[in-house]
């Protein structure tokens, strides 16, 4: 107990720390949410049992689900369970690249499967899904990460970003809503224009056809010239107060003032966790193959994330 | 109130936004780019105690379930055990918690039968934090929920070895009727629309919007059917489900 005290003493002083720094270095970022939206068709599936019109776009994120029933948003009722005896969740994450020449050529295509960042030393997709799912934290968007870092000896991908790994090097790719629009800590660059579009498909059915589909063009920057791993990223807004409060703290943001709070909100913390990682593979079986890139290429890319 | 401090101690990114403040002041110092850093905060080294490497790839993700259901005699003499995993039942919820389309409420517990009749009035019944907030307002009725559901969320602080994130549900039911325990799920009210654009509502004030609010609905997060329980009248259903990823 006195260990504990101790050590939730040296958080309460380097959460002032971070605090501190905080407002030093958001102030000049605030431009960075106010975007015009992007609106995309959706292409709704076909539901009996989720239902909901939609109009509404965030920028940046494009909604595409199912038509609703008559007088109410989603039908309250939950159905029986569908599975009997299942074995566990499985979310995917399946990403198609392709690298294209300053001509449009496509130079190169790949295709491949991700996995959740878990048992990092750092924190990773397992603790922001179960800081979402409990309330713990809002989402704040989410991101795409090109790194170039050395995965046959770095296994841990929760580090390739940090800072930790030397050499290393990571290009943030986001919405221009995403707290994360200014390069910052971990990343030598971040750009815009990534479009994130969730997909609310039917409940209870199987295959899953709801799906978080991030989707854009990279424009290879300067620096960039290997690409070993990639990541998703998920931000999100955790209160200060969960620090100090006994017990467990819901979040006090909502996912919209996540995103839009800038400057920081001194209650509020924002962070980053890499959700999804993977090095990057070619070929079946898949085996590791650096993508080699030149500045001013684009890379299309398309990561869905479902689950089932 | 030790179980009180257990959660706080062992809770999330509580070390981490604290020791970015400490990175971020070394970044200021260190690099360029840290001068024009956002608010945004980075993954952050708590104690990287030799971490199991996560793996760089794979094929998918798993979202477990762990069940362990006893039922017990009224003298606490314990008669069934039961130990399983269950399914996601509904994808849009972890989708539209991602996206921020929702935010999450309370959860429930659900025991529902296959045959009837169950162990309460209705069809289903229900373990949950609170019948006079959501997501009670919205599932009980009839007497067919009983309070007491408990919430724990373990998140690796970085203390020791890294330990995989958790969310416990657990609580306890007494049979009010005899009946069978054939399915089981867990419950998660959420609030925010399908129709996005991100949810205007905290995970904090969710619980309290009031039932009926277009804003508002609870769904059948992840369930099973199982081999049906026998469960006679009085006897004590005690549940814990602990939800994790891989």
């Amino acid at each position: 107990m006195k260990q504990s005290m101790k050590q939730r003493n040296i958080g309460y002083w380097m959460a002032g720390l971070c605090c501190l720094a905080m407002a030093l270095c958001g102030v000049g970022s605030a431009s960075g949410q106010q975007n015009a939206a992007t609106s995309t068709a959706a292409v709704p599936a076909v539901s009996t049992f989720a239902p909901t019109t939609f109009s509404a776009v965030m920028p940046g994120v494009v909604a595409a689900h199912p038509v609703a029933k008559a007088g109410g948003e989603e039908e309250q009722e939950s159905p029986k369970p569908r599975k009997p005896g299942g074995e566990g969740v499985k979310v995917h994450g399946h990403w198609v690249i392709d690298l294209k020449d300053t001509d449009g050529k496509i130079i190169e295509h790949r295709d491949f499967q991700n996995s959740l960042v878990t048992n990092g030393a750092l924190q990773g997709g397992d603790l922001g899904l179960a800081s979402v799912i409990s309330g713990d934290a809002s989402p704040g968007g989410l991101s795409i990460v090109f790194v170039n870092v050395d995965t046959a000896t770095n296994t841990d991908a929760t580090q390739y970003c940090g800072g930790i790994i030397t050499p290393s090097s990571c290009y943030g790719f986001t919405s221009s809503n995403n707290i994360i629009t200014t390069a910052g800590l971990g990343f030598n660059a971040i750009a815009t224009g990534l479009t994130s579009t969730v997909i609310l498909g039917q409940a209870g059915t199987t295959p899953p056809t709801s799906s978080l589909v991030l989707s854009g063009n990279f424009t290879i920057p300067a620096g960039l010239n290997t690409i070993n791993a990639v990541e998703t990223y998920l931000s999100l807004c955790e209160p200060t107060g969960a620090i100090t409060a006994p017990g467990f703290i819901k979040a006090d943001l909502a996912p919209n003032a996540c995103v839009a709070s800038q400057p920081p909100n001194p209650n509020e913390y924002k962070l980053a966790y890499p959700l999804t990682s993977t090095t990057i593979t070619s070929g079946t079986p898949p085996a590791v193959m650096p993508l080699n890139v030149t500045p001013g290429q684009v890379l299309t890319v398309t990561v869905t994330i479902s689950f089932s | 109130m030790n179980r009180m401090m257990k959660q706080h101690y062992v809770s999330p990114i509580r070390l981490a936004p604290a020791a970015c403040g400490l990175v971020m002041l070394l970044g200021l110092t260190t690099a360029g780019i840290a001068q024009q850093a956002p608010a945004t905060v980075a993954p952050v080294a708590v104690a990287a105690e030799s971490p199991n490497p996560a793996k760089p790839a794979s094929e998918g993700i798993k979202v477990h379930g762990l069940w362990v259901i006893d039922v017990k005699n009224p003298d606490g003499t314990l008669a069934e055990h039961r130990v399983f995993e269950n399914s996601l039942q509904d994808s849009n919820t972890l989708v539209g918690l991602l996206g921020g389309y929702y935010v999450a409420g309370d959860f429930g517990i659900r025991l529902g039968y296959q045959t009837s009749p169950s162990i309460c009035p209705t069809s289903s019944c229900y373990i949950v934090q609170s019948t006079t907030t959501q997501l009670g307002t919205d599932v009980c009725g009839a007497g067919n929920c009983q309070l007491g559901l408990t919430k724990t969320v373990n998140l690796y602080n970085g203390v020791g070895a890294p330990t995989a994130p958790s969310l416990v549900l657990a609580g306890q039911y007494t049979a009010l009727q005899t009946g069978t325990v054939g399915q089981v799920g867990t419950n998660i009210g959420r609030c925010g629309s399908a129709a996005g654009p991100a949810s205007t509502t905290t995970p904090s004030a969710c619980p309290s919007i009031p039932s009926g609010s277009p804003l508002v609905s609870d769904y059948l997060f992840t369930g099973t059917y199982i081999t049906p329980i026998p469960v006679t009248s009085g006897q004590i259903v005690q549940v814990s489900v602990t939800i994790t990823f891989s």
